[in-house]
């Protein structure tokens, strides 16, 4: 905004150089103002402040484009965010479907389990990606702790994933909600 | 150009705003999201947490969570408010020797003012990312209910972490 700005103190300079015939008329008044010349600066005086006027306006709106354009950029790269957030849901249905599967030989469930390979590809061309949990040293950045259980692993390590979580464009999305090994 | 931000302190969630391009606007946090939990940690790791991640991780760490300081806020630690709340916190308060409440986060004991100021110093750092400018000064609402030692307390809060209160309003 500041170099948009500096042109704006323009006008002010310009209403110092008075045209050479206004000049010469208040030489032949011998310095006396006259009616016409207050309203001739009153005149100036008002196109001064609308030149300046105008070029502020100008500088904002190249300033607001500026802003619109790197706000339209961030829409683009994340404004999926908010209809995956509502997918992800439908998502995790799939996931307890697929924990209570016995026979995972079936065609029939080979295809089901196709059809949610497509929704993660579909998610994974759009920028988003499930979170490392299993194993993985709990991190409250991409985790939130549900429960804490005695296990053999080490501590504060992941040791069941309760819902997944999912990064998008590597911003969380949603926290995957996890147990972890209590402290001794 | 150092800025101004407004904070909604509130005493389970935080909201901060601004103006930006000459329209108030609420800021999201670091963490991507307007609000922002009020809870302050000391996780198992030993680092300092607020916010988003404090909460992640309450459920396995109670004791160094801390959280709705705001109900102890400017208050005596005989005030039947506070010992009403006292009954249901997970983590460990004393009487302060001028009447006060003190809170255990870690080995160390913090008045209520000082955990405030940890969330305090969270937004603002949150808000001069977001705002790409350095924030001094900062209005925080108050409720129309606290008197006048809180709204001191919520002020000093603010100030401890070298930020400029203007004022408090009511809300």
């Amino acid at each position: 905004m500041g170099e948009d700005l500096t042109k704006a103190s323009a006008p002010a300079k310009a209403s110092e150089d008075k045209p050479e015939g206004e000049e010469k008329l208040a030489a032949t008044k011998g310095g006396e103002p006259r009616p016409e010349d207050s309203g001739r600066e009153e005149c100036q005086k008002q196109r001064d402040e609308y030149l300046a006027g105008w070029q502020r306006a100008r500088a904002d709106f190249l300033n607001y484009k500026k802003e619109e354009m790197e706000r339209m950029a961030e829409i683009l790269k994340y404004g999926a965010e908010e209809m995956v957030l509502k997918f992800l849901p439908i998502l995790d249905n799939f996931e307890i479907a697929e924990k209570k599967l016995l026979n995972k030989d079936d065609e029939n469930i080979k295809g089901f389990l196709l059809i949610k390979n497509q929704i993660l590809d579909f998610l994974k061309n759009h920028g988003v990606e499930g979170i490392k949990a299993i194993g993985e040293k709990f991190d409250p950045n991409w985790h939130e702790v549900v429960e804490e259980v005695a296990d053999n692993g080490s501590p504060q390590a992941i040791v069941e994933e309760v819902q997944k979580g999912y990064k998008i464009n590597n911003r969380l999305l949603r926290a995957s909600k996890v147990k972890i090994n209590k402290i001794n | 150009m150092s800025k101004v931000i407004g904070i909604d302190l509130g005493t389970s969630i935080s909201k901060m705003a601004s103006i930006v391009n000459g329209e108030p606007k609420c800021l999201d946090s670091r963490e991507g999201s307007v609000l922002i939990p009020s809870i302050v940690a000391l996780a198992k790791s030993g680092e300092r947490l607020v916010g988003d991640l404090a909460k992640r991780q309450a459920v396995t760490n109670p004791k160094n969570t801390i959280f709705a300081v705001k109900r102890f806020i400017g208050r005596r630690f005989s005030d039947p408010e506070v010992q009403k709340e006292l009954k249901r916190l997970p983590y460990e308060t004393r009487e302060r020797s001028d009447g006060g409440v003190e809170i255990k986060l870690g080995e160390g004991w913090h008045t209520p003012i000082e955990i405030s100021s940890m969330v305090l110093q969270k937004i603002k750092a949150d808000a001069e990312e977001k705002l790409g400018g350095k924030v001094d000064a900062a209005v925080i609402t108050c409720p129309a209910n606290f008197d006048d030692s809180q709204r001191k307390a919520t002020k000093t809060a603010g100030e401890v972490r070298s930020c400029r209160i203007q004022c408090s309003k009511n809300h």
